[in-house]
């Protein structure tokens, strides 16, 4: 599903954020990425969710080297990557529903098709009355759960979560980690950057540790 | 890639965006000089076209003041190639040369004879041969097939249209920069919004779509008012022009078809608009992941 060998990212002429990662994740595995702030989280989530491509080193995804993937093909790849940003991303004026539609609605599925599935995914994150919202009326642990519909309406083969329970309270992110278990259960394989210690540790799922660029752990599953 | 598609509305929301309005004001002004340079020649050229057309088959023999014409009457009406001969009496001429010398002081002006000639369809005759017959009759007189004026004014009708095709290319070139400059700057405002359109799997003919179809509704809006305005312009002008009972020069007119191409205007500024749009963001889209 995903391989990275000896990779490096830097951006522009500045030092190497990431220094020889390498690592596999097998279809249907859920790992935890984690590490202190400017470890490279994020910058090894851009890589697995294709907003960039690594500066040395080779990255697979679904059998593919990304280095060698046509512009043409890219989107076909992303459609395959469900991702939940930090930052959420949300498009302020659209509403809710319309939020969630986008990976839909740019691949040119039926309409009502659309709608329907992206109100129901909403009722299952508890915002079935929040459909016509606008993001800024939402609090941040909504804005999140409306990120995470978002990411998964399109059935992703991998999803990417970065920091997904950051802004929720733990009755919401006992919640999420639910979800993003049922998702792995239908085989979904799932990457979860966090800095929620306690919720690695409680997990049976390995851990990706970065420290300064470099992968310093990968632990198995107890 | 298959998400080619002139969108009008779309996730971007461009339509919202104040700052790329002034490309309807830009498109409209160029639109607007696009159909008064378009419509002047198109009308140049339909009444250079008139005149030919009247012209064609016939000559006019100019005899000098007080000649006496019946030696040359009977010269034309033995050529063959001659269908009609028919000279124009002294009143016929003193009202032709009213509108330029006025009805009262044309009495005691020696005014040349004159005789219309209409040919043969699809005949030929040797003017050049033919005038020195009849200067051999009458010293002096002149045979006008009318072709060195009416040459002169068609040329002058051909430029004219060639100079309006070089103002309307100018004008659709200046129409695509102007929409590329305002896409370019659309695209930087949206950077955000189109990474995550990219990220969620969107195609650049997608994006690049929405651009268009915006681009699309701001050109039409702008270029169809200003083809009006313009097209108000050049009736208007007309107008006042064949209300002035003194001028003796035939006005220009549009014809129907001239209408139509002037109708063109604006739609074939929402297309340059579409298309500079369209390549434009498909070209910056290409040099980003």
């Amino acid at each position: 599903m995903v391989i990275f060998q000896q990779v490096g990212l830097r951006y522009g002429l500045g030092p190497e954020v990431l220094r020889d990662v390498s690592f596999e994740l097998a279809p249907g595995s859920f790992h935890f990425l984690t590490g202190a702030s400017g470890a490279g989280k994020s910058s090894l989530l851009s890589l697995l969710y294709l907003a960039r491509v690594p500066s040395r080193g080779m990255v697979h995804l679904f059998g593919r080297d990304v280095s060698r993937v046509v512009r043409a093909e890219l989107p076909g790849l992303r459609r395959r990557i469900g991702t939940v940003f930090q930052d959420f991303r949300l498009l302020d004026h659209l509403s809710v529903v319309d939020n969630v539609a986008l990976p839909l609605r740019v691949q040119g599925t039926d309409e009502r098709q659309v709608r329907d599935h992206a109100a129901e995914l909403l009722a299952w994150v508890g915002l079935g009355d929040h459909l016509g919202a606008l993001p800024p009326t939402l609090s941040g642990g909504q804005k999140q759960r409306v990120a995470i519909a978002r990411a998964i309406i399109g059935r992703p083969q991998l999803l990417i979560a970065d920091e997904p329970t950051g802004n929720v309270d733990d009755r919401i992110a006992i919640r999420l980690m639910r979800l993003f278990e049922e998702l792995n259960r239908l085989g979904t394989t799932i990457v979860i950057a966090t800095h929620n210690l306690q919720l690695v540790r409680e997990s049976r799922h390995p851990e990706l540790r970065l420290d300064g660029g470099t992968l310093s752990r990968h632990a198995k599953a107890a | 890639m298959t998400g080619f598609g002139f969108r009008l509305g779309g996730e971007l929301a461009l339509e919202r965006d104040r700052e790329r309005r002034w490309i309807a004001a830009v498109v409209g002004a160029l639109a607007f000089l696009a159909t008064l340079a378009l419509g002047l020649a198109l009308a140049l050229a339909g009444t250079a076209g008139r005149w030919q057309a009247s012209f064609q088959g016939t000559l006019t023999v100019e005899l000098p003041a007080g000649a006496d014409n019946a030696a040359v009457l009977r010269a034309l009406r033995a050529e063959p190639a001659i269908l009609r001969v028919e000279p124009i009496d002294r009143r016929r001429s003193e009202a032709l040369l009213a509108p330029w010398l006025g009805a009262g002081n044309l009495a005691d002006l020696p005014i040349p004879g004159l005789i219309d000639v209409k040919l043969r369809d699809g005949a030929y005759l040797d003017v050049r041969s033919l005038e020195a017959k009849l200067a051999a009759l009458v010293p002096g007189a002149v045979v006008d097939d009318h072709a060195r004026w009416l040459g002169g004014f068609l040329a002058l009708a051909r430029a004219a249209l060639i100079v309006a095709s070089i103002v309307v290319v100018a004008v659709g070139l200046a129409a695509a920069s102007c929409v590329a400059f305002a896409t370019r700057a659309g695209l930087a405002m949206h950077r955000e919004a189109v990474d995550l359109l990219h990220l969620v799997g969107a195609e650049d003919g997608y994006i690049a779509g929405q651009f268009a179809g915006a681009a699309m509704r701001l050109a039409f809006a702008g270029a169809a008012t200003g083809a009006l305005g313009g097209a108000a312009v050049l009736a208007l002008a007309h107008s006042i022009a064949s209300s002035s009972a003194t001028l003796a020069f035939p006005l220009p007119a549009l014809g129907a078809l001239d209408w139509v191409a002037l109708a063109a205007i604006p739609l074939a500024a929402t297309a340059v608009a579409a298309v500079a749009a369209y390549a434009t963001v498909m070209r910056n889209l290409g040099r980003i992941l």
